[in-house]
C-alpha cells in the first residue's frame, strides 16, 4: 500500500520494511522431470512478468504439483532451468531461493502456535525475537489472525490455518508466492471467502504469484494469466477471458467451462453456420476446416437462446435455477446441450417441452469434424 | 507405565457410542443425578466389575501389602527399619546396579530402536518394513530364561561369539568382560528392549508430514534446523516416553538376570527374590517388602516423568 | 543425526511417502548389524545344541532331553496351568471387552489403562504381595499352581486385554447384540451363538499369548517353589549347559511361531484401518501397544 512499483533496484531477497515487495520475472524453461515412466513435467515452457498472479490449472495428475515443486527447488529437475529475477536459479536448494509457499493442508508446524510458525522463517534467518514478534504480528494482522496468535495449529479451522500458512509463507517477504491446491480442503463457503482474500492480499503485496488449481472457476476469478496444463504440457498460456473465449486447443476448449458441440458448416474466414440455429463468428487458427467444409463447432452456454417451440427439434430435459441465471439443459438425438440463460427469461421453456435453439455469440473453436 | 493414560480420556474417543438416551442435555444437575441412579446409568459399569474385583484381588491387594507391611516389624508395629538396612549396604549397591542397569540398557536401546526405526520407515518398499515390524514384535516378546540360555551359547565362557574371539586373539574374559555381570546383562536386555523402541517409534517417525519438511526448507530452514525445531520437538515426547517404558521394563526384570546368574547378581530383583526364597535376615522379615516398595517408589517416579511428558506433548497434540 | 538424515536418496517411484529420506549405506549398516545382533544368538544356541562343549555334531542334547521323566511332567503342568489360565482369562474378558464397547465406550481407555498396570508392577513385588498377603490362605489355593493360574491371568492381561479389545472392536458390537436382542435372545445366547464366532481371531491372539506367557513364566513360578517348564529349564542349566540351550532353542521356536502368526494376522487387520498422519505424538497408544512377554 505504499507506492505502485517502486524503482527496480531493490535487491533480490528479503526486504524488511512494509508489505510492499517488488514483484520479479519468473520463468521456467525447458523444464523436464520424469519418474520411472511417467513423464510429470515434459519440457515446460512458462513464464510470469513481475507482479502477475499466474493460475496453473489441469486435471488432476497433469504435473501442476511437480511444477509448483520444480520452481521451488523442492523438486529436483532432470533438465531445463527455472530463472527468478532473470538469475538461473535451477542449482539453488528451495532454502536458498526466497520462496513463500502454502500447501494444501497440514503445513504448520503442529508443534508451534501461530505466531510461531509465522516467526519460523525470521528466526532461521537470524532476526532477533523483537523484530520477529513484531513482524509476526503485522502478518497475523494482515489475515486477520491476530487473535489466534498463541493457537496451536489443531485448535483452529482449516480456513484459518491456511491464513496462518500464508502469513507464514509471506513473512519472509519472499520474491515469489507458490501456493499449490490451498483451498481444496475448504468447505465451500471459506473457499470463497479466502479466495477473495488471497486475490487482495496478492494485489496489496505485489508479489509474484503462482497459483495451482484444478477448479477452473477458482482459476478464471484469480488470475491475472491462466495456464492450462495438460500431461506434463502446457496448453495455453493467457487471460482467463483468452482462455475461456477463444480456447487454443481441443483440450482446453473442453477442460475450461462448459461448452456444446454442434455440427455446422463453414461458412467463411468469420462465420461458422449451424442449421436450424444460426450463425456464430470465430476466430480462425492452423486446423480450422476451409470454408464450404463440415465441421464441429464449439459454443459456450451463454451463446445461445433458448425458447420455446412447439415445433422445435430440441427436447427439454432439466431446467435449473442457479439465482441470476438458469440453466437449460436440451437434448436432441442423445446429445445434451447446455444453455445459461438470465433468470427473468426462466418462463420461456418448461422440462418436456419442445424448444428451439438460437446463435447469440460467437464460437469458441471450429474443429474439422471426428 | 500408562497409568498417566487415565488422565487422557477426555479425548474425542469417548464421545463414540457415548450419544446414549442417559446422557442428560436439559435440567438440573440435581436431576441428572437423580436419573442417573434411577435410570441406572451406573448400571452400565456394573458390566466391567467382576475384572476390576479381579484385578483388585489379585494385583491391588498384593501390591498394597507389600507397601504396608514393609512399615512393620517382626512384632508387627511400625517401623522405618526395614527401609534403614534396605537403603544402605549391599541393598542400596543393589539399587544403584538396578538403575544403572535400567538406564545404560534404556538409552542403548532407545537410541538403536530410533536408527531401526528410522532406516525402516524411510525405506522404499513396503517388503522391508513389514518383516521388521513383525520381527520386532516377535523379538519383544523374547526373554526370560531362554533368552539367557541362549546368550550363553553366544557370549558365555564357552560361547561362540567368544570363541570366535578367542581365536583372533581378544578373549573378552581376559578383558573384564562376564556375561554374568551388569554389562552382560545390559547386552542380554538390549534382545527384547531393542524390538520394543522400534515398535514404540514406527508410528511417530510415520507421522512425520512431508509438507513440514517442505514448509521449513521454503521458509530457508537447513536440514538441520528442520529437526532442531520441529522434527526434534516432535520426536522428542514419544522417545523420552519410550524411554521410561524400557527403563521401567528392565528395572523389573527378573527372570533374564536368574536364569543367567543363577541369582547371584547384586540387582533389587534379584535380592528381593532370595528374600522370598528364604534367606531372611533374622529380625526383619519384612526387609524383602521395603525392597518391593522402594522398586514402586521408583516406577512411580517414571511414570510421573511418563505423564508429564505425555501432558507436555498434548499441547499440540490434536 | 544430521548425517543420517542428511544423505539424500533419489526419490523413487514407489512409496517414498515418508519425509525421512534415508541413505542406502545408513539404512544397510543398522539393518544389518542390529540383524546379526539378533540372529547370532540364535545359530549360537543351535550349535551349542548340537555339538556342546565337545566336538562333533550329535542329538545328544535333545535325545536326552527328550528322554527325561521331568521334562514330560514339567511341560504337563505348564500346558494345564496355561490351559487354566486361558479359560479364565476368556471368561473373563470376552464379557468385559464386549461390556465396555457395547454399553460403556467412555470408559474404553480406562481399562485399556488399567489392563496394563501389571507392567507398572514388577512380578518379583507382586509375589511378594501374594505371599504377604495371600500366605494364610488354605492350601488348596497357595499350595497348588492354582495361584499361578490366578496371577498369570492379571500378568497376562497386557497383552491379552488389548488383543481381545482390538477384536471386539472390528466387530460393530452395538448392532450385532440390538439385532440379536429384537430376535428375542437373552444377551448369553447372543454372546455365545453371535458375538464368539465372529471373536476367533481375537480369541485365538488371546489364547496364543496368555500360553506362551505361561511356558515362559519363571519369575512367579519360581519364587512360589513350582517346578513348571522355566523353572526346571534353569535347573538343568545349572548343570547340563548344553541341554538347557537345546531346550531353550525350542522354547524360543515355539513362542516365536505361534507369534509371528499371531503378529502377521493382526498387523495385516490393523493395516487396513491404518490412520497415518493422524497425531504425531500417538505414543501413549504406541505404548499401549507394545506386547512384552519378557517376564
Ligand atoms: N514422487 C513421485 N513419484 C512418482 N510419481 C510421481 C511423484 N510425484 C508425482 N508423480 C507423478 O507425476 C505426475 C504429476 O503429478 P503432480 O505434479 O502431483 O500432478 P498434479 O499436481 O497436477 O495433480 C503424476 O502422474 C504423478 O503420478
Ligand atoms: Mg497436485
Amino acid at each position: 500500500m505504499m507506492e505502485m512499483e517502486s524503482s527496480k533496484t531493490v535487491p533480490a531477497g528479503v526486504s524488511v520494511q512494509g508489505a510492499k515487495v517488488q514483484g520479479v520475472s519468473v520463468r521456467l524453461s525447458k523444464v523436464t522431470r520424469t519418474y520411472g515412466d511417467v513423464r510429470a513435467l515434459s519440457e515446460l515452457d512458462l513464464a510470469a512478468s513481475p507482479g502477475e498472479f499466474v493460475v496453473m490449472l489441469g486435471p488432476s495428475g497433469c504435473g501442476k504439483t511437480t511444477a509448483l515443486r520444480a520452481l521451488a527447488g523442492l523438486e529436483q529437475i532432470d533438465s531445463g532451468a527455472v530463472y527468478i529475477g532473470g538469475k538461473d536459479v535451477s542449482r539453488l536448494p528451495a532454502s536458498k531461493r526466497s520462496i513463500g509457499m502454502v500447501f494444501q493442508s497440514y503445513s504448520l508446524f503442529p508443534n508451534m502456535t501461530s505466531a510461531a510458525n509465522v516467526e519460523f522463517g525470521l528466526k532461521v534467518r537470524g532476526f532477533s525475537s523483537a523484530e520477529r514478534r513484531k513482524q509476526a504480528h503485522e502478518m497475523l494482522e494482515m489475515v486477520g489472525l491476530i487473535e489466534q496468535a498463541d493457537r496451536f495449529p489443531h485448535q483452529m479451522s482449516g480456513g484459518q490455518q491456511q491464513r496462518v500458512a500464508l502469513a507464514r509463507a509471506l513473512a519472509i517477504k519472499p520474491e515469489v508466492l507458490l501456493l499449490d491446491e490451498p483451498l481444496s480442503a475448504l468447505d465451500a463457503k471459506v473457499r470463497a471467502n479466502l479466495r477473495e482474500q488471497i486475490k487482495q492480499l496478492q494485489r496489496e503485496v505485489g508479489i509474484t504469484t503462482f497459483f495451482v488449481t484444478h477448479d477452473q472457476e477458482e482459476a478464471l476469478s484469480l488470475a491475472d494469466r491462466v495456464a492450462v496444463m495438460n500431461n506434463g504440457n502446457l496448453e495455453q498460456f493467457g487471460t482467463p477471458t483468452e482462455v475461456y473465449s477463444s480456447p487454443e486447443t481441443d483440450f482446453v476448449a473442453s477442460f475450461v467451462g462448459t461448452v456444446n458441440v454442434f455440427y455446422g458448416t463453414v461458412l467463411d474466414d468469420k462465420v461458422a453456420i449451424v442449421p436450424n440455429v444460426g450463425n456464430f463468428t470465430y476466430v480462425r487458427r492452423t486446423g480450422t476446416p476451409a470454408p464450404g467444409d463440415r465441421a464441429e463447432i464449439l459454443v459456450r452456454p451463454e451463446a445461445i437462446t433458448v425458447k420455446g417451440d412447439l415445433e422445435g427439434e430440441y427436447l427439454v430435459s432439466d431446467v435449473t435455477f442457479l439465482g441470476s441465471n438458469v440453466r437449460i439443459r436440451v437434448q436432441k438425438e442423445g446429445s445434451t446441450f447446455t444453455i445459461i440463460q438470465g433468470s427473468s427469461d426462466i418462463d420461456i421453456v418448461a422440462p418436456g417441452s419442445r424448444a428451439s435453439l438460437d446463435a447469440k455469440g460467437s464460437a469458441i473453436l471450429v474443429r474439422s469434424k471426428l | 507405565m500408562t497409568v498417566s493414560s487415565l488422565g487422557e480420556d477426555r479425548e474425542s474417543e469417548g464421545g463414540f457410542g457415548g450419544n446414549n438416551t442417559s446422557e442428560p442435555i436439559k435440567g438440573s444437575a440435581t436431576r441428572s443425578v437423580v436419573r442417573f441412579l434411577k435410570y441406572g446409568n451406573w448400571r452400565r459399569f456394573m458390566g466391567v466389575l467382576p475384572f476390576i474385583v479381579y484385578l483388585g484381588i489379585f494385583l491391588l491387594i498384593p501390591a498394597i501389602s507389600v507397601v504396608v507391611d514393609a512399615f512393620k516389624g517382626d512384632n508387627g508395629n511400625f517401623t522405618l527399619s526395614n527401609f534403614s538396612i534396605g537403603f544402605s549396604g549391599v541393598y542400596f549397591e543393589s539399587f544403584k546396579n538396578s538403575i544403572q542397569l535400567s538406564l545404560f540398557s534404556a538409552v542403548i536401546s532407545t537410541v538403536v530402536g530410533l536408527l531401526v526405526a528410522l532406516a525402516i520407515v524411510a525405506s522404499p518398499g513396503r517388503t522391508l518394513r513389514a518383516v521388521v515390524t513383525a520381527g520386532s514384535g516377535v523379538f519383544a516378546n523374547t526373554g526370560g530364561v531362554p533368552l539367557a540360555f541362549s546368550f550363553v551359547a553366544t557370549l558365555g565362557n564357552f560361547g561362540l561369539v567368544t570363541e570366535l574371539l578367542t581365536k583372533i586373539g581378544y578373549n573378552p574374559y581376559n578383558h573384564g568382560f562376564s556375561l554374568y555381570s551388569v554389562l552382560g546383562l545390559t547386552i542380554v536386555y538390549e534382545y527384547f528392549l531393542i524390538p520394543l523402541m522400534v515398535l514404540i517409534m514406527i508410528p511417530p517417525i510415520d507421522a512425520l508430514r512431508k509438507e513440514w519438511v517442505d514448509a521449513a526448507a521454503s521458509l530457508g530452514a537447513t536440514r538441520i534446523q528442520f529437526w532442531r525445531y520441529i522434527g526434534g520437538p516432535l520426536l522428542a515426547p514419544p522417545l523420552l516416553a519410550g524411554f521410561l517404558v524400557l527403563f521401567t521394563d528392565s528395572f523389573a526384570a527378573y527372570a533374564t538376570a536368574a536364569a543367567l546368574t543363577s541369582g547371584t547378581i547384586p540387582i533389587v530383583p534379584i535380592q528381593i527374590g532370595s528374600l522370598i526364597s528364604g534367606n531372611v535376615l533374622v529380625g526383619h522379615a519384612h526387609l524383602g517388602n521395603a525392597l518391593g516398595a522402594g522398586m514402586i517408589g521408583v516406577v512411580i517416579i517414571a511414570a510421573i516423568m511418563y505423564g508429564f511428558v505425555q501432558r507436555r506433548a498434548s499441547r499440540w497434540l490434536r | 543425526m544430521a548425517s543420517v538424515i542428511g544423505v539424500p536418496a533419489k526419490s523413487s517411484g514407489v512409496g517414498g511417502s515418508n519425509v525421512l529420506r534415508v541413505g542406502k549405506v545408513f539404512r544397510a549398516v543398522v539393518l544389518g548389524a542390529v540383524g546379526l545382533f539378533f540372529i547370532v544368538p540364535v545359530i549360537s544356541s543351535a550349535r551349542f545344541s548340537f555339538t556342546g562343549s565337545s566336538a562333533g555334531f550329535s542329538f545328544s542334547a535333545y535325545s536326552k532331553l527328550l528322554s527325561d521323566p521331568q521334562f514330560w511332567s514339567t511341560l504337563f503342568l505348564s500346558v494345564k496351568i496355561g490351559v487354566g489360565t486361558v479359560t479364565l482369562s476368556l471368561a473373563i474378558l470376552i464379557p468385559t471387552t464386549v461390556w465396555v464397547h457395547w454399553k460403556a465406550p467412555k470408559i474404553r481407555r480406562v481399562m485399556e489403562a488399567l489392563s496394563l498396570l501389571p507392567l507398572v508392577i514388577p512380578s518379583v513385588v507382586i509375589t511378594l504381595g501374594v505371599i504377604t498377603s495371600f500366605g494364610s490362605l488354605p492350601n488348596i489355593i497357595m499350595g497348588t499352581p492354582v495361584i499361578l493360574a490366578l496371577e498369570y491371568v492379571v500378568l497376562a492381561l497386557p497383552y491379552t486385554y488389548r488383543t481381545l479389545d482390538s477384536g471386539v472392536q472390528a466387530l460393530d458390537i452395538k448392532t450385532l447384540v440390538e439385532a440379536g436382542q429384537s430376535l428375542g435372545a437373552p444377551f448369553r445366547k447372543i454372546l455365545w451363538w453371535v458375538l464368539l464366532p465372529n471373536l476367533k481371531s481375537g480369541v485365538l491372539g488371546v489364547v496364543v499369548l496368555a500360553f506362551a506367557f505361561c511356558l515362559g513364566e519363571f519369575a512367579v513360578a519360581s519364587l512360589l517353589s513350582f517346578t513348571t517348564f522355566a523353572v526346571y529349564l534353569v535347573q538343568i542349566g545349572q548343570t547340563q549347559a548344553s541341554e538347557a540351550i537345546a531346550f531353550s532353542l525350542i522354547a524360543l521356536l515355539f513362542t516365536w511361531i505361534p507369534l509371528s502368526i499371531v503378529t502377521v494376522v493382526f498387523s495385516r487387520r490393523a493395516g487396513k484401518k491404518s490412520r497415518r498422519g493422524g497425531g504425531v505424538l500417538m505414543s501413549s497408544q504406541s505404548v499401549t501397544e507394545l506386547v512384552e512377554l519378557s517376564e
